[in-house]
């Protein structure tokens, strides 16, 4: 790659712009590699079915990508940064990828850029120093990825947990008398009425 | 569940994409969050099941009889006598793919073991390779391979990943039914003793106490009798329902989810309210007190064993037929199983509203009929008084469940009676609606909660849709009529779709009914805010309900 003859490296534009330019491009091949984590037939349709409620993953994948390539080119990332790697990492956190794997895609993105942009940043000092910039960014996008990731994962935990715990009563191991389940029943409204008594009461001394 | 610590050399592992192999020799991994817990021993023991032991599906050994393989392919030999149907699925498929990407596990996993085509291939493949002459010689070629102890290991992984729902037979050009194909691979497997826990327990259950949750009969009153309390706080409405009642004109059965678990309760409030409205002779029984039947997910001899209590409770009691409610699969047993299991029951009517005299022809075989076809009728004739207002506080979607929609057609009555009682109804895109539902990602006894990943990735193509509504209109309520779809939907919006509640049909009935000598209503069924309260004082009771 190096010691050939210059080519496109006069560039004026700034790393942004050239972003922008080629923001089709970029789109397309970042979705392709998140695809590629994906068994063939899995990916192959994951690609070809454009209706968004017959392809959710899909869809989901397409709308996030799309939505960080456009945050990114911006210089200042929005609030919606996080709404579009939710789409995304939603997924994922359900899905048969351990945690790295699930959020590696991320940097994907830097190898994508490099890739499209190979010809202007090919010995323009300026240019790569702006890449870094736009790289630092990636790598923020990546913890915040990993946050939501862990977020989502929680999520199931907690929901796991609730399951458990409004399974009705005869299902518990140890609960097999249903005169037992009654007084359970019996005792959660106590507790509940104790609750409000205790929270009244709470109320009433913050009033002092 | 926790996803496991990858190697330091697997992180350092540049490139991501999974290995590609035939699909043959990927052996089954068992990670958490995509199986479900091995059927416990008492609960096998108690419906004389064979081989009922200690066992987990990640472990290695199974712990299977010596002879294992003897039975299965003797099952499977007679199986394929008996069924014809299931001969011909394992021979007329010429592998087209039109129902390859239509199975909601495939949609949301990407895992090419989740389409349907290659689910069913699982079996086809051991049929081929072990009965059919060019199988036997030419093995891969011809699309066959023996019985392993892996292919054990993989049809218990992907056979418990289909939820029975039909979806890809919607699709399929040969009406191949790839739950039927499934339902015989777990009745192979039942053979060897390879369940899951989550059937287990409520067959055993409805076996010995007629309901999933091992109700006792005065448990199952008692909590009825407590739904009635609540219908008292909220409308003033004194209901006093009746318990095995010879003599009554209706028996009424419903899942017991509906007696005893959010948000079904609520739905069984709008039955308790509809019928004193009506002032209807029926009677509830606790011992025809489910309406599930999880045998469905078993084998046809278990479907056939809890199917039968409910006709030999009509019986019993001498009723003229059968109302029942807002349940699933048993209107799939109903009414594409029941005759030829258990029928005709020729003891019973033909069913005729006492109300508006219609009488259900179609129903002549078995004798019952779903609550909404006789509400949708109910309101036809102009029967009831409702006020549709009263559920101005939600904006609703109907979810169709797989089993009333895609076994029974039932599509227009529960919409009939939704638009008569609300007034604000949004109906999902449409390749996700009527026969194309998707299903809710839980069914055919998955709903347990150590599958929570695989029911998020199956539920994910619902959700989906949901989301879309949700974002467009408003909506905040999905109606279901079955009781799985009551127990997991909540948990799958909860994930996906937060700010969406669920319900049976029969609550927003419940709400908007407007009963004879009710007090000013100011609270829905589940004592949340009417947005036009017809009380005087608006409620001040900010209390956590
Ligand atoms: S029946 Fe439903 S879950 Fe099973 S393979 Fe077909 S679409 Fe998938
Ligand atoms: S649609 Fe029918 S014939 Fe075509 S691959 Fe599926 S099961 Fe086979």
């Amino acid at each position: 790659m190096f010691g050939r003859k210059k080519g496109g490296s006069e560039t004026k534009a700034n790393i942004y712009e050239l972003l922008e330019s080629n923001y089709h491009t970029i789109v397309k091949k970042w979705i392709d590699k998140v695809y590629d984590s994906y068994p063939e037939d899995g990916a192959k349709f994951l690609r070809n079915k454009k209706d968004p409620f017959a392809n959710p993953v899909g869809f989901r994948i397409t709308r996030g990508i799309e939505g960080l390539v456009k945050e990114l080119i911006t210089e200042e990332p929005s609030e919606g940064v996080e709404e579009f790697l939710d789409s995304i990492l939603r997924v994922r956190a359900v899905q048969d990828f351990v945690p790295g794997d699930a959020v590696a895609f991320i940097f994907e993105l830097k190898k994508v850029i490099r890739e499209v942009l190979a010809k202007q940043l090919r010995d323009n000092i300026r240019l790569m120093e702006e890449l870094l910039d736009v790289e630092t960014k990636i790598d923020r996008l990546a913890l915040l990825a990993f946050d939501i990731y862990m977020g989502c994962r929680e999520k199931l935990f907690q929901l796991k947990v609730e399951e458990i715990k409004k399974r009705p009563f005869l299902q518990l191991e140890g609960v097999s008398c249903p005169s037992a389940a009654l007084s359970l029943r019996q005792m959660k409204t106590l507790r509940e009425q104790l609750n409000l008594v205790g929270s009244r009461r709470d109320s009433e001394q913050q009033g002092h | 569940m926790a996803a496991k610590t990858p190697k330091p050399q697997e992180l350092l592992q540049i490139d991501h994409r999974p290995p590609r192999e035939w699909w043959m020799d990927r052996k089954v991994v068992f990670k958490p969050g995509t199986w479900c817990y091995a059927g416990r021993p008492e609960n096998v023991k108690a419906l004389d099941l064979p081989f009922p032991r200690e066992w987990s599906p990640d472990e290695e050994d199974w712990k299977l009889p010596d002879n294992w393989k003897e039975i299965v392919l003797e099952t499977f030999r007679d199986r394929l006598h008996k069924f014809r149907s299931l001969k011909v699925f394992m021979d007329i498929c010429v592998r087209c793919g039109a129902c390859a990407d239509k199975c909601h596990y495939f949609i949301g996993s990407g895992d090419p073991k989740n389409m349907p085509v290659l689910r069913a291939e699982l079996l086809r493949s051991i049929y081929r390779g072990e009965f059919t002459k060019a199988g036997q010689i030419l093995g891969r070629l011809a699309g066959g391979r023996k019985l392993t102890y892996d292919v054990i290991k993989e049809w218990f992984y992907y056979f418990f990943q289909c939820t029975e729902c039909r979806r890809c037979s919607v699709f399929c050009p040969y009406g191949i039914d790839t739950a039927e194909i499934t339902m015989i691979a777990r009745e192979l497997l039942l053979e060897i003793g390879i369940n899951i826990n989550w059937i287990m327990g409520p067959v055993a259950n409805s076996f010995r106490t007629g309901n999933h949750m091992g109700l006792l009969p005065h448990t199952f009153k008692d909590n009825i009798e407590f739904l009635c309390e609540d219908i008292y706080d909220i409308t003033g409405i004194k209901i006093e329902p009746t318990f095995n009642r010879k003599g009554a004109e209706i028996l009424f059965i419903t899942p017991s989810a509906d007696v005893f678990a959010e948000p079904g309760i609520y739905t069984c409030m709008g039955y308790l309210l509809l019928f004193h409205y009506l002032d209807l002779d029926y009677t509830w029984s606790t011992y025809a007190s489910e309406g599930g039947n999880f045998g469905l997910f078993t084998s046809h001899e278990m479907m056939k064993r809890l199917n039968a209590k409910m006709y030999a409770e009509a019986k019993r009691l001498g009723v003229k037929w059968i109302l029942g409610g807002e349940c699933g699969h048993m209107w799939r047993v109903i009414h594409q199983y029941m005759n030829t299991l258990n029928g005709p029951a020729d003891f019973l009517e033909v069913p005729v509203s006492p109300i508006t005299g219609t009488r259900f022809e179609h129903a002549k075989a078995t004798k019952m009929i779903h609550i909404l076809e006789f509400i949708s009728d109910l309101i036809y004739h102009d029967k009831l008084n409702l006020d549709p207002s009263r559920n101005d506080h939600l904006v609703v979607t109907h979810h169709d469940s797989c089993n009333p929609v895609r076994a029974m057609g039932f599509i227009q009555e529960p919409r009939h009676v939704i638009k008569s009682v609300c007034n604000n109804f949004y109906e999902m895109p449409e390749n996700t609606i009527y026969a194309e539902t998707f299903c809710c990602g839980s069914g055919a006894g998955l709903n347990t909660d150590e599958f929570m990943e695989m029911r998020m990735r199956g539920g994910l193509p619902r959700a989906n849709a949901v989301d879309y509504v949700h974002k467009k209109y408003g909506v905040n309520r999905m109606t279901a009529i079955c009781a799985i779809d009551r127990a997991v939907l909540p948990t799958l919006m909860n994930y996906w779709v937060p700010g969406v509640s669920i319900s049976g049909v029969c609550e927003l009935v419940g709400n908007a009914l407007v009963m004879p000598g009710e007090k000013p209503r100011d609270i829905d069924l589940r004592q949340e805010p009417l947005v036009r309260p017809t009380a005087e004082m608006p409620s001040e009771d900010e209390s956590d309900v």
